[in-house]
């Protein structure tokens, strides 16, 4: 079937060197499955900031391009907000009509909440003025029965695990 | 003030409960959950006055997605399922007391089926889904459903539906809440069909739970912009919004209207649990009636007790008064940890 | 992108509509051909120029590469607009819909006046018209002009009531002598065809059914064996629907093509032959009340491979006929072009020079009466088949269910009682029942009706297809054991396959008797009430009825309905209603039954005559032109695509 792609061919970026912060150890477990059981003695010790946080998605591919969304500025470390147990990750689509932000929005979602502890609670929001249907996508990334629905769905949850596939990096070059 | 404390854990689902349901003729509770399993609980009251809950059953129930709604008929002998796998499951025991058994599965929703409802009558099922649709189903016998009515008003995702409980006027009345950030109250018109005669707006998001008021004039909406609205009747085709209460910090999941201890002028104890994990009762009385110009006036409403954390750092996603003579203090809420919990509110 | 003709039927909420946004699956065709080492370097732009198209610009000034052409402005790379086809609607299940909200820019009544004025298109152009057309049109001019016709000068509007037969006359007159048509036929003489032929398939699986008897709940759905009960094919709604929501349901429909594609059929081979032109030379425009038409139109069952031509060049709405009309200065009222001073300034396209006088003259018998339902009477002609070829008399009764016209169950039983038992009056045996079943919610109940009886499993639809593994909805493991339990046990206690002597409880046998067919239509109302049809004009609704503002209901109760929120939606219901029983009213208006007879034998003697010709006696062939087939809209879903 003939198809559109939202941007064929978008800026790609190199991605920023920054990296080595303590939690390198975290990297492993969190990506595997760290299940729901381990809130309590750990978490509170674990010091969560915007790095760490930018490092479990920086790697997440872009659904449509062999690039992670590092590359393609679609996430950066300043547009993520750690306010207690609250968190706040912004991201810019790489067009404005793109339609592949819900899908994006819903990777940096199963990302979290796969590897976040779950004391915390995420807002996912597209940067204000970067997408035409920008509170659709919004309120769609936001309400969780979509995202517990969507992710019961088995193509759709194929395609997220596609776009996680080396989620764990954290910006690191695939050895 | 009031306080809230702790009846019972009940755990069990292996994954986020979703809702909670009180048999309204047997001593029984009933949870769903993402799991797809439905679990049952009896309850009894011991010697020494203390509730005491046992699990009795788990339903596996055979959907192959999340259990999201489930809804007991009023003679507390049928359970219906409403399932992420589009579907409705119709559960019996076998011969009134053996084995759950599924009865018939109603099928007609395109996407995820997010809430089912029976008619105080019991016989009227209403069920909402994703597709934005409402159906009505007639219960007819031995498990045998016809479809009344598709009611296609919502233009988004239809998150709730409940009838009236009690039916001020011959017609029953049908809402529902929608993702549309609205809610539609239908009828049976009686010589056509169901229809839509009034759409409420007024939230600014998604309307999560619907309640009606113990006497049926008052409709209490949950949503996601944080706050409950009241409506109330204010003619017998009009509804309007008399109180908007900033209820919670984040979503406002479920809301449940029960008889609380009432005083003169009570209008009940309204339940409101939300993604803030806290669970909180209000309390609301008619209006002072000082003069008689305004149909509109907001009934009072004061929030007598506070739970923080109701089920760790978890969401609330369903909060249920028991409806029983006696235990109208009694409350049930699901969350995301999976457990049930049973409260109870004490002066 | 927008419809031409306005929507209908936005105020019934029994009704099909689009579920899920249209979203067309996007699959990547041009991978990028750089390394990963490099992609910093490919930087490239969209602009968009001033006509809204889309251009690539790479950072540097340099076009982009990936597929040549070059043809933009400046230096970038036109983009394509993403286009959604309906053979894209028709292969995918991301919405079960009606046309009405389908983007469909092939099928409309611009693309019938771009070909009519295409000097290069030579096709000799044919139009047919639905009498469903003709009867809203026919139920719009007659309230049109009588209000109007007391003051203003058209006096020659003899009655106010006009019939279908004038409406067609009006617009054979403007489909000729202003669009430049060749010809200008009803469909009824397609029905008639198609009728026939629907019966026969019926008499065939009834046969068939009959044979396999020895076990009634077995009906494997291979191709030579097509079970019962029959549900009606004419209508693509429904055709849609179930084979995107309910493939267990396709065996029991109709192979009998629908009227619009027999007339396809016979335009394009049997006229065609007799005007000497093959398929891809004749241009053939139907006049349907229904969007949905134009997608079965758009079947690739419907598509002539060796000559590439649909049976169905173009399907346009009631109201895009109307539209086109009202566009060319054409006044359906008085039958004439408006005064020049008052007609849009539009060039008529009148069709180059056409060597009319060279076509022969096609007789075909003029909008025949088939009685029974607006609808086609699919039902009725099998009834009537039934009644006219029994050995005993048979008596037909109807129950209304629920007082709802769009749903009633029709018993034919033999009327001679067995007085054999007792003095009591027994009715006879049941030899068929057949159903009426219009609008979504009707069409859910005999869908569930049906399952159950037959013995498949209703609903492979979302759930099915959502599920993972195959699997179907709710296990049938755990929940089907209790389930056929049941309707064993129910079964038990009634005479089950229908065809035992009704000696005990008639009532339990009527009600046990399965059903042999079905009249589906997806509208409520039935094809009268088409999505495609007129609108009601502005008011017709109740004047005279009891509803006035601050009126007391019926029961008892004080309503407003000068009140916000209230009134508007539940007016337009009522109106819609009032306003399709107007149009139903029209259908019937200049039925002449007296006549029906006599034209119906040289129906049915032009219909012999015609298959001789087409199919010379070859009963394969017949089918290959008149049946057609289903198949399941799978939903291998492009991840990407999936709308949550």
């Amino acid at each position: 079937m003939p198809a559109e792609v939202f941007n064929p061919n978008p800026v790609v970026f190199s991605p920023t060197k920054g990296l080595g912060r303590k939690s390198e150890l975290l990297a492993q477990s969190l990506w595997i499955d760290e299940p729901t059981s381990s809130d309590g003695e750990v978490d509170d010790v674990e010091l969560i900031d915007q790095d760490e946080v930018f490092d479990l998605i920086r790697s997440i591919y872009d659904p449509e391009h062999p690039n992670t969304l590092e590359e393609l500025r679609v996430v950066s470390a300043p547009q993520i907000k750690i306010e207690q147990n609250w968190v706040t990750v912004e991201f810019t689509p790489t067009v404005p009509h793109c339609g592949m932000s819900t899908l994006i929005g819903l990777c940096i979602r199963v990302r979290l909440l796969r590897s976040l502890p779950n004391r915390f609670k995420v807002d996912i929001f597209v940067k204000p003025g970067s997408h035409q249907s920008e509170h659709a996508v919004n309120k769609q990334l936001n309400d969780k029965e979509r995202v517990a629905a969507a992710l019961e769905n088995p193509v759709l949850l194929d395609t997220v695990e596609q776009c996680l596939r080396d989620a764990g990096r954290r910006g690191l070059p695939i050895i | 003030m009031y306080k809230v404390s702790a009846v019972a854990e009940l755990p069990g689902h292996e994954d986020r409960a979703w809702a909670v349901a009180w048999n309204p003729a047997k001593s029984v509770l009933a949870s769903c959950s993402a799991d797809k399993s439905v679990r049952l609980y009896s309850y009894s009251t011991t010697t020494d006055g203390e509730l005491k809950f046992v699990p009795v059953s788990s339903i596996p129930t055979g959907h192959t997605k999340t259990v999201r709604s489930i809804a007991w008929s009023p003679s507390g002998e049928t359970l219906a399922t409403g399932s992420f796998d589009s579907n409705i499951g119709i559960w019996e025991q076998e011969n009134g007391a053996g084995e759950w058994e599924c009865m018939t599965i109603l099928e007609g929703h395109e996407t995820e089926c997010k809430g089912v409802a029976y008619s105080s009558t019991g016989t009227l099922l209403a069920s909402c889904s994703r597709d934005k649709t409402v159906w009505v189903w007639e219960v007819h016998p031995d498990a045998d459903f016809e479809c009344l009515g598709v009611l296609m008003d919502h233009t988004q995702d239809v998150n709730a539906t409940t009838h009236s409980h009690i039916s001020p006027s011959p017609a029953q009345i049908l809402a529902s809440g929608s993702y549309d950030d609205t809610i539609k109250l239908y009828v049976d018109d009686p010589t056509e069909d169901w229809y839509c005669f009034s759409t409420l707006t007024g939230h600014g998001s998604t309307v999560w739970s619907l309640a009606w008021s113990p006497s049926g004039s008052y409709l209490a909406s949950a949503s996601d912009d944080k706050t409950v609205r009241i409506w109330k009747r204010t003619e017998e085709f009009k509804w309007e919004s008399v109180l908007a209460i900033s209820a919670h910090d984040r979503t406002v999941y479920s809301v449940s209207w029960g008889v609380g201890k009432p005083k003169e002028g009570g209008l009940g104890w309204l339940a409101t649990a939300g993604g803030d994990g806290s669970v909180k009762i209000w309390e609301l009385k008619e209006p002072e009636v000082t003069d008689v110009v305004a149909k509109n006036t907001p009934p009072e409403h004061r929030l007598i007790a506070t739970l923080p954390s109701a089920h760790g750092v978890h969401d609330v996603n369903a909060v249920s008064w028991s409806r029983k003579t006696g235990m109208e203090d009694i409350l049930a809420t699901a969350g995301d940890d999976g457990a049930t919990r049973i409260w109870k509110i004490t002066p | 992108m927008a419809f031409s003709g306005a929507l209908t039927l936005t105020d019934l909420n029994d009704f099909i509509t689009p579920s899920q946004a249209c979203i067309k699956p996007v699959e990547q065709t041009n991978k990028p051909e750089v390394k990963e080492k490099d992609v910093g370097a490919a930087a490239t732009e969209i602009h968009i120029d001033e006509s809204g198209s889309y251009y690539e610009v790479s950072r540097n000034g340099v076009t982009a590469t990936n597929n040549g052409s070059t043809t933009g402005v400046g230096q970038g790379k036109k983009l394509e607009q993403a286009q959604i086809s309906l053979n894209d609607c028709l292969a995918c299940s991301g919405c079960i819909t009606s046309a009405e909200s389908v983007l469909i820019t092939l099928q409309s009544h611009t693309e019938v006046l771009t070909v009519l004025s295409n000097e290069q298109d030579e096709r000799i152009p044919i139009i047919s018209i639905a009498p469903q057309s003709l009867a809203s049109l026919a139920a719009a001019y007659s309230s049109r002009t009588h209000p109007t016709t007391s003051s203003s000068s058209s006096a020659n509007g003899t009655s106010a009531q006009l019939t279908p037969r004038e409406i067609f006359h009006r617009i054979r007159e403007f489909c000729t002598s202003i669009l430049g048509f060749a010809y200008v036929f009803d469909t009824n003489f397609a029905r008639h065809l198609a009728l026939q032929e629907h019966v026969n398939e019926f008499l065939e699986r009834q046969k068939q059914s009959q044979v396999a008897n020895g076990d009634t709940t077995i009906y494997p759905s291979t191709q030579a064996s097509l079970p019962l009960p029959m549900l009606a094919s004419a209508c693509p709604g429904w055709i849609c629907y179930a084979e995107k929501a309910h493939s267990e349901m396709l065996p029991f429909i109709a192979r009998t093509k629908s009227p619009q594609q027999v007339m396809g059929t016979l335009v394009k081979k049997w006229i065609g032959r007799k005007i000497g032109k093959n398929p891809s030379e004749i241009y053939h425009v139907s006049v349907m009340p229904c969007y949905d038409k134009k997608l079965e139109a758009s079947r690739q069952d419907f598509f002539d491979e060796i000559f590439q031509a649909r049976e169905v060049d173009c399907v346009v709405t009631t109201g895009e006929l109307e539209l086109m009309m009202k566009e060319l200065g054409w006044d359906l009222g008085t039958g004439s072009l408006l005064p020049s001073d008052t007609t849009p300034s539009t060039s008529i396209p009148v069709n180059k020079n056409l060597p009319r006088e060279r076509l022969p003259t096609i007789d075909i018998p003029e909008l025949i009466t088939h009685p029974g339902t607006s609808s086609g009477s699919y039902l009725h002609a099998i009834i009537h088949h039934f009644i006219s070829t029994s050995p005993v008399p048979l008596a037909l009764s109807v129950k209304a269910i629920r007082n709802a016209a769009d749903y009633e169950e029709y018993t034919l039983r033999e009327s001679s009682p067995s007085d054999n038992h007792s003095s009591t009056v027994i009715p006879g045996k049941i030899v068929f029942k057949g159903v009426k079943c219009y609008g979504f919610r009707n069409l859910q109940n005999v869908v569930r009706k049906v399952g159950r009886e037959r013995g498949v499993r209703v609903g492979s639809g979302a759930a099915g297809r959502l599920g993972t593994s195959g699997g179907s909805g709710v296990a049938t493991a755990t929940a089907g054991r209790g389930v056929r339990r049941l309707r064993a046990a129910r079964k038990a206690q009634g005479p089950g396959g229908g065809n035992e002597d009704g000696n005990s409880n008639t009532a339990v046998e009527e009600e046990e008797k399965k059903f042999d067919y079905v009249e589906v239509m997806a509208c409520p109302g039935g094809c009268v009430n088409g999505g495609g049809q007129l609108r009601p004009p502005a008011i017709v609704v109740p004047s005279t009825s009891s509803l006035t503002s601050g009126d007391v209901d019926v029961e008892g109760y004080k309503r407003n309905w000068d009140g916000e929120g209230v009134a508007p939606s539940v007016s337009s219901k009522w109106g819609d209603r009032e306003w399709t029983k107007k149009v139903e009213e029209a259908y019937w208006r200049d039925t002449r039954l007296d006549d029906e007879r006599c034209e119906n034998s040289i129906a049915d003697q032009l219909v012999d005559e015609i298959i001789k010709e087409l199919c010379a006696g070859d009963d394969d062939e017949r089918k290959r032109l008149f049946r057609t087939e289903y198949r399941a809209v799978e939903s291998d879903v492009i991840g990407l695509a999936v709308k949550w």
